[in-house]
């Protein structure tokens, strides 16, 4: 490479500018005054507006929901907060309830009497309270009631 | 308690009563109860007692235990088999079963008794 070359290279003009900052869609040259810059503004904003407006953005985001957060916060614990005045309320009339409220008899014996059948008819009770002739009779009887259909 | 239940504890009662009639019972009446929950339950409860004569009932004899015409009740009484942890009687019950005259009783021995021996 001469040496010539390389200093052109290297310090090159930059290119000049020729294009118009004006666009004619018609193709014609008009008589008479002309617009000679473009009405139009260029769109693509340039990369410090591009960081402030993310920035801006973000910090807006960050606001926002802190906003939400306590709020949802403070809806949350007056939830609770009125939740557990409800438990208390229900506690205290079924107390009430409670201590005034008697059992009648009937119903404890009817308890007591579901409770020794259903004793009667474990396998250990059987086993032991009856011959094997008594279980035999047993199970002749609830082999019918099954047949049946009881 | 509803009646399957209990019906479900008297046999099992019978099946582990101290006085051995209770398998003669149980024979009798659960192994030929037209009903086939009664039989699947009896084969189980024979099964569970573990001993000889218990087995012999659900192994050896045609249309009970093992044999039974029902599927269900046959699987059943094969699951319970196979569930057992001393398998030396039931083993040697289907070696008995290989040797019966009943072609039926003598297929399912040798079955049950290649799965037992896999188990």
């Amino acid at each position: 490479m001469e040496i010539k070359s390389i200093s052109s290279k290297i310090f090159r003009a930059a290119p000049r500018a020729t294009e118009q900052n004006h666009t004619n869609p018609f193709g014609v040259s008009f008589k008479g005054n002309m617009v000679t810059a473009d009405v139009f503004k260029s769109t693509t904003p340039k990369l410090a507006e591009k960081v402030s407006n993310k920035g801006r953005m973000v910090v807006s985001a960050i606001v926002g929901s802190m906003n939400d957060f306590s709020s949802a916060m403070s809806a949350r614990l007056n939830s609770v907060v009125s939740f557990g005045r409800r438990i208390k309320e229900n506690a205290t009339i079924l107390w009430d309830k409670a201590n005034n409220t008697k059992i009648p008899l009937n119903f404890m014996d009817a308890i007591i009497t579901k409770m020794s059948e259903m004793n009667r008819y474990g396998v250990e009770n059987l086993r032991k309270n009856n011959a094997v002739p008594e279980l035999e009779g047993i199970l002749s009887t609830h082999i019918n009631l099954l047949m049946a259909g009881v | 308690m509803n009646n399957e239940k209990k019906l479900s504890n008297i046999i099992e009662a019978l099946a582990s009563h101290e006085d051995d009639k209770g398998i003669e019972v149980l024979e009798r009446i659960g192994t030929n109860c037209p009903n086939d929950e009664v039989r699947r339950l009896t084969a189980r409860a024979l099964i569970k007692r573990n001993t000889r004569d218990s087995l012999a009932i659900v192994i050896c004899e045609n249309g009970k235990g093992i044999n039974d015409l029902n599927t269900s009740v046959a699987m059943s009484a094969i699951n319970e088999l196979l569930s057992l942890e001393d398998k030396e009687e039931a083993l040697r019950m289907l070696s008995e079963a290989e040797e019966t005259s009943l072609e039926s009783v003598k297929d399912t021995a040798r079955s049950v008794k290649a799965l037992m021996a896999f188990s």
